[in-house]
């Protein structure tokens, strides 16, 4: 089942396009993840999902609605941080779920000590939120997030200002509610973080959607492997699995193999290869974490 | 609406603020006495209230805004709102009441305290045949010129935002038909038909509401209608306009 559905969303301010045509769609289970650079246009997507900000042109189908009426309605289906976390300053963490469980019409008071307990905030007692630190105010903004059990989770930055032991707790609450069955779509910097909750990845870039892939292409494109550059693939094939009982290669160009065994001793390898008479072009390990594998799509250029 | 209406007033209950406007009646009403040496009885200590000591209700009433729409602005928690699903003019809406709600409590506990207090303290006083029937009439329609005043006030919240601009925004709304008068004062110049517009002055005509003849009632009512509506409709279409930050 689809969750979201976007069609060519734009948004531009002051004749500087923030998101230009994204179209991208996720599906029901997803945790899908936004990468971009600060500016790239993530948080002004999140914007015109959550309403917040009204696109220029463009379409959205969440959960099926794609009317103005009927969107405002799917959005009750909603758990959202977007940007800093906002609550009432002058509130306890209790006093702030009690207010939204009220406004929501969450029947079970219970709810609120529940979602605390998920955060770990049970134990703030009369610290008002704004003497909370920013780690805090984070873990708060998350349990109004899922206070109204939603279905699809919109996180914005959710590890930011969160110490290491916060960022393995939200790792860890963000893969448990997922496997309770919310869609989370989730924007972060730190791309390693992110690489360990995802299992789908959109590349933003100036505002334009340069690639999404999942988890397992992901893998196979950063994938570590040696590539050879030979003059005779197909005679390079049969040594490799002759001579050195290699099977798991590929030839992705008319001259070009990746292997993906054997990465121990390129030396060897390429002894073999001479040895059976097939000329070596090139030979040099290759893959990315999903760091390098984002700054090689947006061509290099992180400012 | 309910639940957001509810969930306000539990937030609202929880500061010290809402509270502060009817501590500052019965002090104002303790004031009065004071300085009146304790010679005002019921009746009168009213009259007074519902005629010359207006404008120090309506500037009691200021507070209230900065708990009931102020902090959605400055604890940014309007996102939260919004990115749930709550229609703008829900939400715009749901302020609005709130604000009108806590007002006529307001203004119905300055009316009552405050003849209470006298007639405690210097008696009943005269009360001539009809006064009952006067006294709901008038009230009934100043409370119609205090939810019109909350309107302005919801308004000017939604479209300044920043409490310190916003208390000189009110300040000025309340003030105006006196610096009007006294501009007038000063230069000769006839502006008492300007008054006839303005909500201020509206709302203490209404404290003679039965020496009024029907077609200054009606005009009132309509200038009054006025300020209750395009401030509410032209909030609604900010809002329903506006980013969200």
């Amino acid at each position: 089942m689809t969750v979201l559905k976007t069609k060519n969303l734009t948004k531009s301010y002051g004749g500087k396009v923030a998101v230009d045509n994204v179209s991208l769609t996720i599906e029901q289970g997803d945790i899908f993840g936004l990468i971009g650079q600060n500016g790239a246009g993530k948080t002004t997507f999140m914007r015109m999902i959550t309403s917040l900000t009204r696109p220029d042109s463009g379409q959205i189908d969440l959960f099926g609605a794609t009317t103005s009426a009927k969107l405002t309605e799917a959005r009750t289906r909603i758990g959202a941080v977007i940007e800093t976390p906002a609550l009432f300053h002058n509130l306890t963490a209790v006093q702030n779920l009690e207010y939204y469980r009220l406004q929501r019409g969450i029947a079970e008071k219970s709810r609120v000590q529940e979602v605390l307990e998920i955060v770990q905030l049970t134990d703030t007692g009369k610290k008002k939120f704004k003497n909370f630190s920013l780690g805090m105010k984070q873990r708060l903004s998350l349990a109004v997030a899922i206070l109204g059990h939603p279905d699809f989770l919109i996180l914005d930055e959710p590890i930011n200002g969160l110490d290491p032991t916060g960022i393995v707790e939200t790792r860890d609450l963000i893969k448990r509610l997922n496997q309770e069955g919310i869609t989370i779509l989730i924007s972060s910097h730190i791309l390693t973080e992110l690489a360990q909750v995802a299992n789908k990845y959109a590349i933003i870039h100036h505002g334009r959607l340069i690639k999404t892939l999942t988890q397992e292409q992901l893998h196979t494109e950063c994938k570590r492997a040696m590539a050879v550059t030979v003059d005779d693939a197909a005679k390079a094939a049969v040594v490799l699995e002759t001579a050195l009982g290699i099977r798991d290669y590929k030839q992705v160009s008319g001259n070009e193999l990746r292997i993906y065994e054997y990465l121990h001793d390129p030396a060897e390898l390429s002894f073999q290869l001479n040895h059976a008479g097939v000329r070596v072009a090139s030979i040099h390990e290759v893959g990315d974490s999903l760091e390098e594998y984002y700054i090689k799509m947006i061509g290099g250029n992180v400012q | 609406m309910m639940n957001l209406i509810r969930a306000d007033f539990y937030r609202i209950s929880r500061g010290w603020v809402v509270y502060a406007p009817f501590a500052g009646l019965v002090l104002l009403h303790a004031i009065a006495m004071v300085l009146n040496s304790y010679a005002v009885s019921g009746t009168m200590y009213v009259e007074f209230l519902l005629g010359g000591a207006q404008l120090l209700f309506t500037v009691s009433m200021i507070p209230f805004v900065f708990c009931v729409s102020v902090p959605i602005f400055s604890d940014g928690t309007m996102k939260n709102d919004i990115s749930w699903g709550m229609s703008r003019t829900k939400l715009y809406v749901s302020k609005l009441l709130v604000m009108a709600m806590l007002s006529a409590l307001l203004y119905v506990f300055y009316i009552a305290s405050g003849m209470a207090l006298a007639t405690i303290i210097g008696g009943v006083g005269d009360i001539v045949p009809g006064y009952g029937m006067n006294l709901l009439q008038a009230m009934g329609a100043q409370m119609v010129g205090v939810l019109a005043l909350c309107s302005v006030m919801i308004f000017l919240s939604f479209l300044l935002k920043k409490p310190y601009v916003l208390t000189e925004a009110l300040g000025a709304v309340l003030l105006i038909p006196m610096l009007i008068n006294w501009i007038s004062a000063i230069f000769h110049v006839d502006t008492s038909w300007v008054l006839y517009f303005d909500l201020m002055s509206n709302i203490e005509r209404f404290a003679s509401f039965h020496l009024l003849d029907s077609r200054a009632i009606l005009i009132a009512f309509g200038v009054v209608a006025v300020w209750m509506i395009v401030p509410s409709a032209a909030g609604i279409t900010l809002l329903r306009r506006a980013e969200i930050k």
